[in-house]
């Protein structure tokens, strides 16, 4: 292949290729390797991983709980007050060879001063004693609805905190660690993108998500953009912050971004995955399904509304079928009022989405996003 | 979804239940497995790695509404490739979760290089914090570099390295930390 200005401009055998050679022409020799397009992750969050990738112990791929726990300890040893050690995601007990995940004796062992918090997929996180008082939960702490900080015998908290399905205990409460300054989120929002480039990762759509605040929180994606320091592509989804007024925010977006601002490097790409939270079906297969409140679908109707009259893509959160079909009734009638008429728009996850509903999503002229979360929780199912 | 031709786009979710390794998506899609080897999907419902691929690349394409822009090494589209350490196509399925870049490329401009590329690796700043986990640790678990040094089992294990799926469907005690986790590491000399 030949590239020029960025583009490939010719792709064929060694022949016709290299009439296309220079004298500044650079050549290199892929050695007969195998050579694929770069690889597009169409649901993530790389701008809140990358101003958290350098603070997060890593269990990704670790194929032992004595391996992880080697980890761990050699983490704890090399990390000074008050910081914490967190492991946060990408890992699930099911990848281990002894199939259990760590206690909370084994934590308070491996760290007895030293903040741990680990999180499992979207159900649990465990926080060592060090971690419970860095936190300042107490046996009079309330968890918040849909939610458990499991107490001991005594009452107190043991170090247990479990999404009953509802998540937000283990972000709020991962939100009360120490953050890493500026310089170094744009240090590490550069590791993490190295850490892609290392898979073969060119692209990603950023999903936005919780505690990830426009502009404010996409100040550093931003610098790196324009120092030209990006080794990703990005497009990012704008999600709202705030509940019940969610229609406030996207009303204030579309009046102050621009559709696809940006350029091929970092580029904005519409709404979602959050719109409104009453539609948030959490992903916890552990828990039963979540049923969505009665609000739900006047809530969804006016801020899809305000996105399509605005022609701005967007996306949704939606892992349950039961959810989906609530979602596609308000996505109909809006469109039986103003046209989607190829405006792209994406359900996100749709695990259990059924036959009936892709035929819907296809009418309407919408596309399936559909991630690797199963690979990590099919036994749960 | 896709014989009812509906745009679908391959992703992680990462980072906080899937890892952001799309590799471990393409074992998922085309070997139809969890990370544990539990067999999800069957011959009907896994995908060609083909396709899986197409998921991943042309398929993502259209979520950004840049279909005509990227997800194919095509004349006029914006070259970002990735060169692999080993071929996606032809090894065994337990391997294409371990398959890594050894060049990445995106708009021409080498982003990442290692082993036969390693002279166009581009600089890399240090890791900041001084303490912080990825100055050691470095990301994703890298089976293949850690076989050798930190456990005294070779071979074809693939823990360090052993078959977890025969460990795990033996009666050997792996969830006994001294009897299987010894002091040489693990007992997987014994497979």
């Amino acid at each position: 292949m030949a590239i020029k200005d960025g583009r490939f401009i010719a792709v064929g055998d060694d022949f016709s290729v290299m009439q296309m050679t220079g004298e500044n022409t650079e050549i290199i020799d892929l050695k007969r390797k195998c050579v694929i397009p770069g690889i597009n992750d169409s649901h993530t969050h790389l701008i809140r991983g990358g101003l958290n990738y350098n603070l997060e112990l890593r269990w990704d791929g670790v194929p032992s709980l004595a391996d992880a726990m080697r980890m761990l300890k050699q983490q704890v040893y090399r990390t000074p007050s008050p910081q914490w050690v967190r492991v946060i995601g990408g890992w699930s007990l099911h990848q281990f060879a002894e199939r259990r995940m760590p206690t909370l004796a084994e934590l308070n062992e491996v760290a007895p001063d030293t903040p741990v918090f680990i999180m499992h997929l979207y159900d649990r996180a465990l926080l060592n004693r060090a971690a419970l008082k860095a936190v300042g939960y107490t046996k009079d702490t309330p968890a918040p609805p849909g939610s458990v900080i499991e107490k001991d015998a005594n009452g107190e908290p043991s170090g247990l905190l479990l999404a009953a399905p509802n998540a937000l205990i283990l972000y709020s409460t991962l939100a009360k660690g120490p953050k890493l300054s500026y310089e170094h989120q744009l240090n590490s929002t550069r590791h993490y993108m190295r850490e892609l480039n290392r898979f073969g990762i060119t692209s990603v759509i950023d999903a936005g998500g919780g505690f990830q605040n426009y502009p404010d929180d996409y100040k550093i994606i931003a610098e790196l953009h324009e120092k030209k320091e990006l080794t990703v592509r990005i497009a990012y989804n704008l999600f709202t912050q705030r509940p019940k007024q969610e229609y406030e925010d996207f009303d204030n977006w579309v009046k102050s971004v621009k559709l696809h601002q940006g350029d091929d490097m970092y580029r904005h790409n519409g709404a979602g995955e959050m719109l409104i939270f009453s539609a948030a079906d959490f992903e916890d297969f552990l828990q039963p399904r979540p049923d969505l409140g009665p609000d739900m679908e006047v809530e969804l109707e006016k801020v899809v509304r305000l996105l399509v009259t605005n022609r701005w893509p967007f996306r949704l959160h939606a892992t349950y079928n039961e959810s989906i079909t609530r979602f596609l009734d308000v996505f109909e009638k809006v469109n039986r009022d103003i046209p989607f008429d190829g405006l792209h728009f994406i359900i996100d996850h749709a695990e259990t989405i059924d036959q009936r509903n892709i035929e819907r999503v296809r009418k309407l002229g919408g596309g399936i996003a559909i991630q690797s979360r199963m690979a990590f929780q099919g036994e749960f199912l | 979804m896709l014989a009812m031709g509906v745009p679908v786009g391959a992703g992680t979710d990462a980072t906080r239940v899937s890892s952001y390794n799309p590799w471990v998506g393409l074992y998922w899609l085309s070997a139809g497995k969890t990370l544990g080897g539990m067999q999800l999907y069957d011959d009907d419902t896994r995908l060609s790695r083909e396709t899986a691929l197409e998921l991943y690349t042309k398929g993502s394409a259209w979520f950004s509404s840049e279909q005509d822009q990227k997800g194919m090494i095509k004349r006029g589209m914006l070259a970002d490739i990735a060169v692999l350490d080993s071929n996606y196509f032809t090894v065994p399925d337990d391997d294409i979760k371990h398959i890594e870049a050894e060049l990445t490329v995106v708009g021409g401009k080498i982003v990442y290089a290692k082993g036969a590329f390693s002279s166009f690796a581009p600089p890399t700043p240090p890791v900041l914090p001084d303490w912080s986990p990825i100055k050691v640790q470095n990301g994703y678990y890298n089976a293949k570099e850690k076989v050798a040094g930190m456990h005294v089992c070779q071979g074809s294990c693939d823990v360090h390295g052993h078959n977890h799926d025969v460990a795990r469907n033996s009666d050997i005690a792996v969830n006994n930390y001294t009897a299987f986790w010894g002091a040489l590491g693990c007992s997987c000399f014994a497979f």
